[in-house]
This record gives C-alpha cells, structure tokens and sequence, in this order.
C-alpha cells in the first residue's frame, strides 16, 4: 500500500550499518581522562582553599595578633611578624606561602610545636576508618531497603517504611548522637560514650554517621527503582517470563544504583563533614576533632593541613567511585568516532 | 499504549484549590512550618525569667515542673533555671534567620553562576565547572567551620559565609537545567529576533527555573539550619549567649547525665523545622511534576 | 496493488491449516477510576481465534485497545488495569487464569512478544547477550555454554552482523534496526507457538522500517502471528487476516483482501482513506474527522457514531458484532457490497 511495499529486499541484506564499525575507547584511557580531570580539579580546589585562607586571615586583622593570642604585647608582635615573616610585602608573603606549600610544609603547631602535617597524619587512619565503616554501612542497609520500598511503592507497609525514612531524613546526626548516648551509654550502660576503647567504642560514631546520610540514599535508591520497574526493559523481562525478583534485582537495580552515581561518590563528602560532629559528640581522638580544636584555638597551620588532607582524602574517594562506576556502567563507555 | 496514560487526569498547574495545595506534602510542611513560625510571636508575650538562685541540682527543673508560683515548665529548665520552651522560641530568630539570609543568597548566588555557565562557553564555562566540581567534592561543615572561624561568629558572618559557600550544589542544577532550556526553540527564536543576553535569561530561561529553584531553596534551608545548628554546636556558629538551637544542643550535652531533658526542646525544633521544610520541598517537587505532565497531556 | 495480491496468496494457503491455537473469549480489561461511577473498560469484550501458521493483523488507532488485548494475552496489563472477564486458551489449555508462577513459564516460551520501541526495551546496562540468555535459562534445560549458543544463533538468524562480537555488546552500541532485530531474536529465541509484534516497525524511519518487515516475513511466513498496527499498508504487507478494533471493541473482521477491497465498517473505509497511496485516481488523504472516546468519555451506543458520515438515529443504540453479507462487522449500517454499485 505505501511505498515501501514495492521495495521488496531480501531480508540479510543490505542492513544499516552506521555503529557497527564503532568501538569504544578502552576502560583504561578513559580511566585516565578521568583521573587527569580530578588531579586538575583537585589541584584547583587546594589552590583556592589555601589562598582564600591566606587572605581572609590578613584581611581581617593582623594575623601576628592572632598568633599571638591575647596575652601577646607589643615586643612579642614585633617578633611573630619576624618570625613568619609578616613584615615583608603581602604578595612576597603570598609567594613564600605558596612555594611552603607545594612542598607540603604546613609549618608547626602553634599549640605545642609539633609538625603540623605530622599531628594531622597521626589522626588520619581512625577517622578514615570511621568514614569508610560509616560508608559500607550506609550502602549495605540503603541499597536493598531502597530497593524494596521502591519496587512496589503503593503497598500499606512500604508507605509506612517511607515515611518513616522521611522522618528519620529530618533528624541531625548530633542529635542521633545525642540520643544514643542517652540510651546506650547513660540508662543502660552497655557502650562507651567516649573515646576509642575498643571495638564497642565504634558502634555509636558509625551508626550516628551512617544514620544521618542512610535516609538521603534510600530515597534516591527507591524512587529510581520505582521509576526503572516503569521502564520499557522490564515490560520486555516481564513478557519473557521472568519474575519479581528477577525485574528488581537484576534489571531495575543496577539502573537505580548507576542513576543515583553521583550521590554516592558525594557521600563521602557528606560523611566526612559528618564525622567532625560525630567525633566532637563522642570525644573521638581524630581529624575531625583535631580541626575543631584548632579552628578554636586559631591553630592555623594545622587547620590548613587538616583541609589538606581531607580535600585529597574525599577527592580519592569520589574518582575511585568514578573509576569503579566505569567498569559498570556500559553507557560511560564514550565510542570512539 | 495510550490507554493506561488517558486514565491520567490532568493536574491542575500551581492553582490553588478550595483546600490546600493540591500536594499533601505542601500542605502538611506549610501548616507545621507555620505553626514554628507563628511560635515566634509567644516570645513576645512571655518574658524569660531567669532565677539565678540556689545550686545547679535546683535550678534544673525536669519537663512538666511545675513552679511554688504556678509556672508550667513544659519542657523542664536549663541549667540557668530558664525555661526551655520559651528559651526556643527566643531562638527562633537565630535559627531560623540565619539559615534563611543563607538560603537566599544561595539561591541567587547559586542561579547566577549557574546561568553564567550555561550562558557562555569555553573558558568561563570551563572554569565554572572546575569550580563547582572543585568545591562540591569539600565537605561543606569543613569550609564553613574554617571561614567562620576567621570572620567570628554572629547573625551575619555565619549567615553570609555559609550563603556564599552553599551555592555550589545549586548553580550545579541550575546550569544543567539551564543548557536544557537554552536549546528551546522560544529562545532559538528570540536569540534571531536579536534580544539580548540578560534578556533572554532573564525573561525566558529563569521562568523556567522557578520550579527548580523553589525546590532547592526549601532543601537547602534544612541543610542550612542543620549546618548552623551544628556549628553552633561546636561553638563556632551563634555567639555563645543567643539561644540558637545549635547552642541549647551543645548545653545539653553537658549536663546529659542529670538533666537529660535539656535536649528535647531543642531537638523537637530542629527536627520538626526540618521536616517542615522537606515536606515543601517535596510538594513543590511534586507540583511542579504534575504542572511538567499537565503540559505533555 | 502488489501487495493485495500478495496478501491473498498467503491467505488463500494459510485458510487450509485451520488449527486453532489461540482462542479468546469475550476478552474484557478494565482500569479503576476511583471516584468516577464506571471504571475505564480499555478492552470491551473482544473475541477471536488465531488459526496455525495465520498471520492476524490487530488494526486501530492509538488507544482502540489493541497494545491491551496483547498485553493481556501474556498476562501482563499494567496494574492497575486487569482481566475481569472472559477466557484466552491457548491449544486446550486456558492461560488467563494461571497462578504467576505458571503463567511465567508461558511468558516468552509459548508466546513471544516484540514490543515497539527498540530503544527503551532493552536493558541499557546488560549486555546482549546477557538478555537473550536469561530468557533461555529461564524456559529451557541447557548448560550456560549452549545458552549462548543459542543466543549467537538467534542474533545470526535476524541478521545481526558478527552477532559472535554482539553478544558482549551494549544496546546502545547499536542502531535502531539493529536493536529491534535484537527484540525480535529475544522473542523468538524459546521458539513460541505465537508471535505477537506490537508496532513492531513504527518507531522506525521507513526504509529500515521495511527490512524489519522484510525479517518478520522472510523468518515467520509459516509461524502463527499477531501484528497489532495502526498503519494499513503495514498489515497489508503481511497479514492474512484483519481485526479492526475502535474504543475496545472489534468492529470488523475479515481476510486481508476482503478488508481492503470491499471495507464493510465506516471506521474501515475512514481508515484506508487515510493510508497515503500512489494512485492517481485518488490523489487526496481523508482524514477521519474528529476524534476517538477518551478514558473520559461515557459511550452509549455505537462509539464511532459521532465521527461517522453514516450515522442515523439508531446507532445510539450499541451495534453487536455480526455478519453482514460475508464477515462479522459491528454496524447497524454497514458499507455492503450491494449498496455500493454507486
């Protein structure tokens, strides 16, 4: 009836053939591009952090009063400004600061003299381990929860279980803090309430940790496994027989989880911030608290190392999510012209 | 195919209806929102009794004390023997306030970047990029901490410092919503029709974020009156003596183990505003969803 | 007209193997409408058989209930629309009301479907092969190796070029033809008894569009099909037999060339008015006026009345489907060959 009924071609034969000489570029080259971009980015960011510190402690006052703190008098000034050599030009100070830090010299503590870098170091291992248990945690219980709220979300208990994660979306970390405290430490007395003694001691920070970002992902997680479980994919699973378990966990899943990439990568961000009132809440004996010891105290040289090290910290964490969503994601793969 | 959509029914676009919203969402963060809002105006009307008498044991006084002079403390006293319903309310213009100028300027600050960079190409787009790439990967509670820790605390240096770091996650949306708008065929044609730059962003492209922008704005005012609380908190947010939320947290904590009421007050406020304010963010989202398939039907 | 000739070759062979192998009784699917005083009724007692080897094209506008009837064939009608009357047997076995797990072993085994849109069936983050796979693990006994044996001879039997390289592939690696050829293996990959392919071609641009029915003919002459379309010149291009459905109901059945030559209901001959051809003496399109009863709409009587040049007052009555001269149309009016001597 139309015209192509008289355009009677065999079937094998010619067949479109625009993608078919396409390849993909290798995993590795493009996990080099990416590793580049984030060396760049990361190299921004500590670029702008350390100026922004340097002038806005110049800017608003004199940073010799500030090192000096408040007993400080006039000889003592005159010696600081010596000292770290706060009578030359600003931009020859800038200059100075900025060749310190591409060698990584933060200076010394203002507190008690020790390297900077190295009272930073020496906080790094539990921090870290409290983040990354806080992390695993968190993905372990949102993904699956996630996962069963979204795939039928108009059932009674789902819509219960949702709104229960709402509510628990709206309350602060410290105050989960708080509460555990409360109930575990003071009225029943079976976990530390502060400090790193021991295995129990980690029970409260990781949970008050992974508590407070958990509802934030299992949103995320189940309304895009309820949006996929909509998707065309899984009409076509479905019409070839396969059945819920197999729609939810092996289709619609691993859609979910690679469009929510980027809110797993900043995780790790999120969790870091985190973790400087977690560790204040539980007197834990590390980075977090170390800053905020120092921001207090205007210890700025460990302040500066402090941020350092996390900056590098969070941005290893998001390009090693970057690097592992490659390998998973098909559709990352870019062809090659 | 159509069938199972035709039984959709087109949603009014942003009208009000005879009751609410038409989100149940608005409508709930609205009235809890409102009823914190409208706790403000009790500061006026009670005045905050402090009884500096007596030791520490005597001054805190559990939830439901009732006083020798007939005061009802609903939520117990605080270690000044000042009652901590009354002590909340008082911090409702901390709180709230501060995160409030701080989501402002995130918005605008926020929108601007973002359209800058969806605006133009090459290299102020590429540096916008790097910048928000760069600055969303910091933890926010770490910048803010430091920054504040250098301008000092008060109503204003925090509110503005964290309104001027906030921003990122929101000029991030914004651009890519931006990029979208910009390949409409209404501006294809006004940019022919010669109109200028602002013009166009400002008349064609920023209608279309609105939804946008009121979503975020009422996510980041519950992100920013965490991160002011929780700066407060570690007492580098509200000077020492404003009843912020934050600051009435961090009293509590230290007298957890006599007077482990101190923290409820506190708690159920930031709790509840924050629920408030994701309940508007979550109805907007929603209205703004429905107004999306009004328009496609 | 080729393609009537065509058409009527196949029909005249497939009319001698007459086995029934699908039937389906007074087919009704409805989706709830909360606070309205009737529920949506997508398919409004449908019934027909599909005889061995017969290619059955479903023809009707978007929303006349024709993606439903297949989609309920399989048991899969959109929550939350569902089945609430009526019987599908396949051979002498009724699968409407299987339990789920039952129903799955026919899904994909006894009846393959390939749906429309090429892009969005597939799943963008499995592979290929993965998929075709699945599906052969699910309904036959074979070791994972013979699976994707199986799989590489499915993709070279639709014409996939170095279908042995596709199999690790990605949907989006390949085009649109090549997607639904993909579809296509993946429906027929357990062997069904029936094919359903819904608007299998129209996502398609035309040239492509004719290599993909090209492959249905070529591959499944002798297989027992149903092709839903909403475009003439397809069904024609390869059905035996037609089924013209308007707002949930079939209103006229026939052979292809019955349909085409002599179209008994107006919808009909509205229908093939608006099919764009090459022939002189008809140079211009005409559109149907007006359009189809929504979900909204409350229909008494016949539902194409309203658009109907022939309407009289007693099509506010519902017309049944029956035979008028030599096929079942449903019209108090039909287009009969003795009245159109005009």
């Amino acid at each position: 009836m139309t015209d192509i009924a008289d355009n009677n071609k065999p079937a094998s034969q010619p067949i479109e053939t625009e993608k078919n000489d396409a390849e993909t570029i290798p995993v590795a080259k493009q996990t080099a591009q990416t590793l580049t971009k984030r060396i760049l980015e990361l190299l921004f960011l500590l670029m702008f952090i350390s100026t922004l510190l340097f002038f806005l402690l110049r800017l608003t006052g004199d940073p010799a009063a500030v090192l000096a703190g408040e007993t400080g008098d006039q000889e003592q000034l005159e010696l600081i400004r010596k000292q770290y050599g706060l009578d030359k030009p600003l931009i020859v100070q800038y200059g100075v600061f900025l060749y310190k830090l591409v060698q990584l010299d933060f200076g010394s503590s203002l507190a008690n003299a020790q390297d900077a870098l190295g009272l930073v170091f020496e906080r790094l291992p539990t921090s870290f381990t409290l983040v990354i248990i806080a992390f695993t945690a968190n993905l372990i219980i949102s993904i699956p929860l996630g996962a069963w709220l979204g795939s039928r979300p108009d059932r009674t208990g789902r819509k219960l279980a949702a709104t229960a994660v709402f509510v628990a979306q709206g309350i602060p970390g410290y105050i989960t803090g708080l509460l555990l405290i409360q109930l575990f430490s003071v009225e029943l007395g079976w976990l530390p309430s502060i400090g790193n003694q021991g295995i129990l001691s980690w029970i409260m920070p990781a949970t008050t940790l992974a508590a407070f970002q958990a509802p934030q992902v299992v949103r995320v997680i189940s309304a895009n496994v309820a949006e996929a479980m909509r998707e065309d994919y899984i009409r076509t699973a479905r019409a070839n027989g396969a059945g819920f378990n197999t729609l939810l966990w092996r289709h619609a899943l691993k859609n979910a989880m690679l469009g929510a990439t980027a809110l797993i990568g900043a995780q790790v961000s999120f969790l870091v911030g985190g973790s400087i009132i977690t560790e204040v809440i539980f007197a834990w004996p590390g980075l977090g608290r170390l800053l905020v010891t120092s921001v207090q105290t205007l210890d700025f040289p460990v302040v500066q190392a402090a941020v350092f090290m996390i900056a590098i910290f969070v941005y290893f964490a998001i390009t090693l999510t970057d690097i592992v969503f490659l390998f998973i994601d098909p559709r990352l793969r870019r062809q090659r012209a | 195919m159509t069938t199972a959509t035709a039984t959709d029914k087109p949603a009014p676009a942003f009208r009000f209806n005879k009751i609410g919203t038409g989100s149940l969402q608005l409508d709930l963060g609205l009235l809890l929102f409102a009823i914190v809002v409208i706790a403000l105006l009790a500061q006026w009307v009670v005045l905050d009794e402090s009884a500096l008498d007596g030791n520490l044991r005597t001054r805190l006084k559990p939830m439901g004390y009732i006083s020798p002079d007939g005061v009802r403390h609903i939520f117990g006293t605080d270690q000044l023997g000042r009652d901590l319903l009354f002590r909340v309310l008082g911090g409702l213009p901390w709180s709230l306030g501060i995160s409030g100028v701080a989501v402002v300027c995130v918005a605008v600050i926020g929108t601007f970047i973002g359209l800058i960079g969806a605006w133009y190409t090459g290299v102020v787009r590429t540096i916008v990029l790097l910048g928000i790439a760069a600055m969303i990967a910091m933890p926010f509670l770490v910048l803010a901490l430091v920054v504040v820790a250098v301008v000092g605390r008060g109503f204003w240096p925090l509110s503005l410092t964290m309104g001027f770091i906030a921003w990122t996650a929101v000029s991030r949306v914004i651009y890519a919503e931006s990029r979208g708008l910009l390949t409409r065929e209404y501006v294809l044609a006004a940019r022919l029709f010669g109109v200028s730059k602002w013009s166009i962003l400002i008349f064609h492209v920023l209608p279309g974020l609105r939804p946008t922008i009121l979503v975020m704005a009422a996510f980041f005012f519950a992100v920013l009156l965490i991160i002011e609380s929780a700066l407060s908190f570690l007492g580098l947010g509200a000077p020492l003596n404003a009843p912020s939320w934050g600051n009435m947290l961090s009293d509590s904590r230290q007298y957890l183990t006599i007077a482990p009421w101190m923290m409820f007050a506190p708690a159920g406020a930031i709790v509840l505003a924050v629920i408030s304010l994701n309940l508007i963010g979550d109805g907007f989202a929603e209205l703004s969803r429905k107004r999306a398939r009004a328009v496609e039907v | 007209m080729s393609v009537v000739t065509e058409g009527t070759a196949d029909a005249a062979r497939t009319a001698a193997s007459g086995e029934t192998i699908l039937s389906v009784n007074d087919l009704v699917v409805e989706f709830p409408r909360p606070g309205q005083p009737t529920d949506f009724r997508a398919v409004n007692g449908v019934s027909f058989d599909l005889r061995q080897g017969e290619t059955l094209g479903l023809v009707g506008e978007s929303g006349s209930g024709k993606s439903m009837t297949a989609l309920s064939l399989l048991g899969i009608v959109p929550a939350p629309g569902k089945i609430i009357e009526g019987s599908i047997n396949l051979r002498d076995r009724r699968i409407d009301n299987l339990p789920v797990n039952e129903l799955r072993k026919v899904r994909g085994n006894d009846i393959g479907m390939v749906f429309q849109d090429p892009m969005t069936g597939l799943n963008p983050v499995r592979s290929i092969g993965s998929q075709l796979t699945e599906s052969v693990l699910r309904h036959q006994d074979v070791s994972k190796q013979e699976a994707i044996e199986l799989a590489f001879h499915a993709l070279d039997d639709v014409g996939i070029p170095s279908a042995r390289e596709r199999l690790e592939g990605f949907p989006h690696e390949l085009s649109g033809g090549l997607r639904q050829r993909v579809m296509i293996a993946l429906a027929l990959i357990n062997h069904p008894e029936v094919i359903i392919a819904d608007e299998a071609t129209t996502a398609l641009d035309a040239t492509i569009q004719a290599q993909i029915l090209d492959l249905l003919r070529e591959r499944l002459s002798s297989a027992t099909m149903i092709l839903i379309t909403h475009d003439m010149g397809v069904a024609a291009e390869i059905c035996d037999r037609i089924m013209v459905m308007y707002a949930g109901r079939i209103v006229e059945t026939g052979t292809i060339e019955e349909v085409l030559t002599s179209p008994r209901h107006p919808y009909t001959v509205g229908l093939l008015s608006a099919v764009p051809k090459f022939d002189i003496r008809r140079p211009k399109l005409v559109p149907i006026p007006g359009i189809p009863p929504t979900a909204e709409d409350i229909v008494r009587g016949c539902p194409f009345a309203p658009r109907c040049r022939f309407a009289e007052t007693d099509c506010d009555q519902r017309p049944p489907l029956e035979y008028a001269e030599d096929r079942l149309v449903a019209c108090w009016h039909p287009r009969l060959a003795s009245e159109r001597k005009k």
